[in-house]
């Protein structure tokens, strides 16, 4: 009895996600279909509406992406440098904390923070348009919402992203490098050039990459979650944590399906 | 882009359903609003105007039935499809559904700036217009959160007029507002059905609306069309559902949802 419940409420919550996935995959689809038809010049958006989103989405989010992953390189060093001390290899900290944040942790940082930064704002934003009818009245005046709301929000969260990525692996190096010279005393010369030293092209690109596909993830999920809302100020509060817990999740997802695959197959 | 070829009715229905979950909201609506009249839709509350409205604008899919739009089947109609018709139909929502991240000039501009080819003077000048016809001359740069409820739905009037509709949908015209707003609305609808004849189909519960701007009057119940006739008609009619909602008394044939589960 109490198996069949469990399994029964797991299975519906289940089923409810996979739902919820595929009009995701579709909203990716109409917005791809949109995102051509712009590129083609058989659709326009407003420029306007492209800049607004990306000061949002880029300069206002810059300062509290520079301090999440400076913290985040600060706590690499003084987690590993100890360790390393040990072995006798203390200036490894430098090498440590460069391939982690470029590799793995600034692009996923940098999303994360995003996904609750700009995600749920636009999740909140489209779910007040969609109770307040806006995007009815969009759809009604022959204006495709998707061309309208999502293609904009996309290209300014693809375009932004990978330059706060950039900017947040040298904010997780700088951390590094604050705690390996201030407080273990590796030289500031001796940081530097061991941190250049561990830095490849390769992972800087993976982590574009990344980037790429993470700034999707957020603007797609924020979207479907706000363009179905239903029920007023109720349902905008359930769409926008919806919307952070799905793309916290889906990133954190997609990260392993993208570390597996640079490290094995692109190898 | 006028098809003056056309002249049959601007909007028939033929069995039209739609059901939310085991709620029959419409239960086969046959409705035809011939060109040029102003059609009123009343009801009690749930009745299913709104879905009825919603329906025929194409917010929702249906069910069973046909609608066709200016002679088109819209029943199935593609998104390419519809284009073409959404220029020629203008919506007034209940709320207004003014754009709040514009001013109120941006609003009632959009339409044109990504319909038409117009230039921007042009476009500023049409805008003003517009406004001018709802009485809101000088309010462009305002924003609408700056305006009150009234307001937004005159500027939501104006944007509906944008592009000159060869027919409007209003849902709930008069609800919210304070009867000398209300009477300012109801004029405009007339207003706008006589001089651009504009061919109307009004969604409401307010009889004061239904009695000045009707020129033939629906009644929705129990998702069919109960009553059909002019405002003379409805007046006169003895029948008891229609006779109930007119006078407004509590008690008689007609229940409320809530009533009747309580």
């Amino acid at each position: 009895m109490v198996l069949e419940e469990f399994f029964g409420r797991t299975g519906a919550k289940a089923r409810a996600f996979f739902r919820v996935l595929g009009e995701m995959f579709a909203l990716l689809g109409l917005s791809v279909y949109w995102s051509m038809s712009v590129v083609a010049g058989r659709a326009r958006i407003r420029r306007s509406d492209l800049f607004v989103q990306m000061v949002r989405v880029g300069v206002d989010a810059l300062p509290i992406v520079v301090l999440c992953n400076v913290f985040v390189g600060m706590i690499l060093a003084v987690s590993t440098a100890e360790l390393l001390d040990s072995l006798g290899v203390l200036s490894w900290t430098a090498q440590v904390v460069g391939v982690a944040t470029t590799r793995e942790l600034s692009p996923l940082m940098t999303a994360i923070i995003m996904s609750g930064f700009v995600g749920a704002a636009m999740a909140a934003e489209i779910g007040a348009m969609t109770a307040s009818e806006e995007v009815l009245a969009l759809e009604t005046s022959a204006l495709n919402p998707i061309r309208f709301l999502v293609v904009p929000r996309l290209w300014a969260v693809m375009a932004m992203l990978p330059c706060l990525t950039v900017i947040a692996d040298v904010a997780g190096m700088f951390g590094g490098y604050l705690i390996g010279t201030l407080f273990f005393g590796i030289g500031p010369v001796r940081y530097i050039t061991l941190n250049n030293s561990s830095l490849y092209l390769k992972d800087i690109i993976a982590g574009l990459i990344k980037a790429e596909a993470f700034a999707v993830i957020i603007t797609i999920v924020a979207c479907q979650q706000g363009l179905a809302v239903r029920g007023g100020a109720v349902g905008v509060g359930r769409a926008t944590t919806n919307s952070v817990v799905y793309s916290i999740f889906l990133l954190i997802f997609s990260n392993l399906f993208f570390a597996t695959l640079f490290n094995y197959v692109m190898m | 882009m006028r098809e003056p070829s056309y002249k049959g009715p601007a909007i028939v229905t033929e069995g039209l359903v739609k059901s939310f979950g085991a709620d029959n909201v419409l239960d086969g609506v046959n409705l035809v609003v011939e060109r040029g009249e102003v059609l009123v839709v009343i009801g009690i509350s749930g009745c299913g105007k709104s879905t009825l409205l919603r329906s025929i604008i194409g917010a929702y899919t249906l069910d069973d039935g046909t609608i066709r739009l200016l002679g088109r089947d819209v029943s199935s109609a593609s998104e390419e499809e519809w284009l073409p018709l959404r220029k020629r139909m203008g919506v007034l929502f209940q709320q207004g559904a003014l754009y709040t991240s514009m001013t109120v000039g941006e609003n009632v501009a959009l339409p044109m700036r990504e319909h038409t080819e117009l230039a921007e003077p042009v476009i500023e000048i049409m805008v003003r217009m517009k406004l001018d016809l709802v009485g809101l001359g000088g309010t462009e740069g305002l924003m609408p959160a700056q305006l009150s409820g009234g307001m937004q739905k005159r500027v939501a009037l104006a944007r509906a007029l944008a592009l000159d509709p060869e027919i409007m949908f209003y849902d709930e015209p008069t609800t919210g507002l304070d009867p000398i707003m209300a009477g300012a609305v109801n004029r405009l609808i007339i207003d706008f059905n006589r001089k651009l004849s504009v061919t109307s189909l009004v969604i409401t519960q307010d009889m004061n609306c239904c009695y000045a701007v009707a020129s033939r009057v629906v009644m929705l119940h129990e998702g069919k069309i109960h009553f059909s006739g002019s405002v003379d008609a409805l007046r006169s009619t003895d029948d008891p559902v229609v006779r109930q909602f007119v006078e407004g008394r509590p008690d008689g044939p007609v229940r409320h949802r809530a009533a009747a589960a309580g």
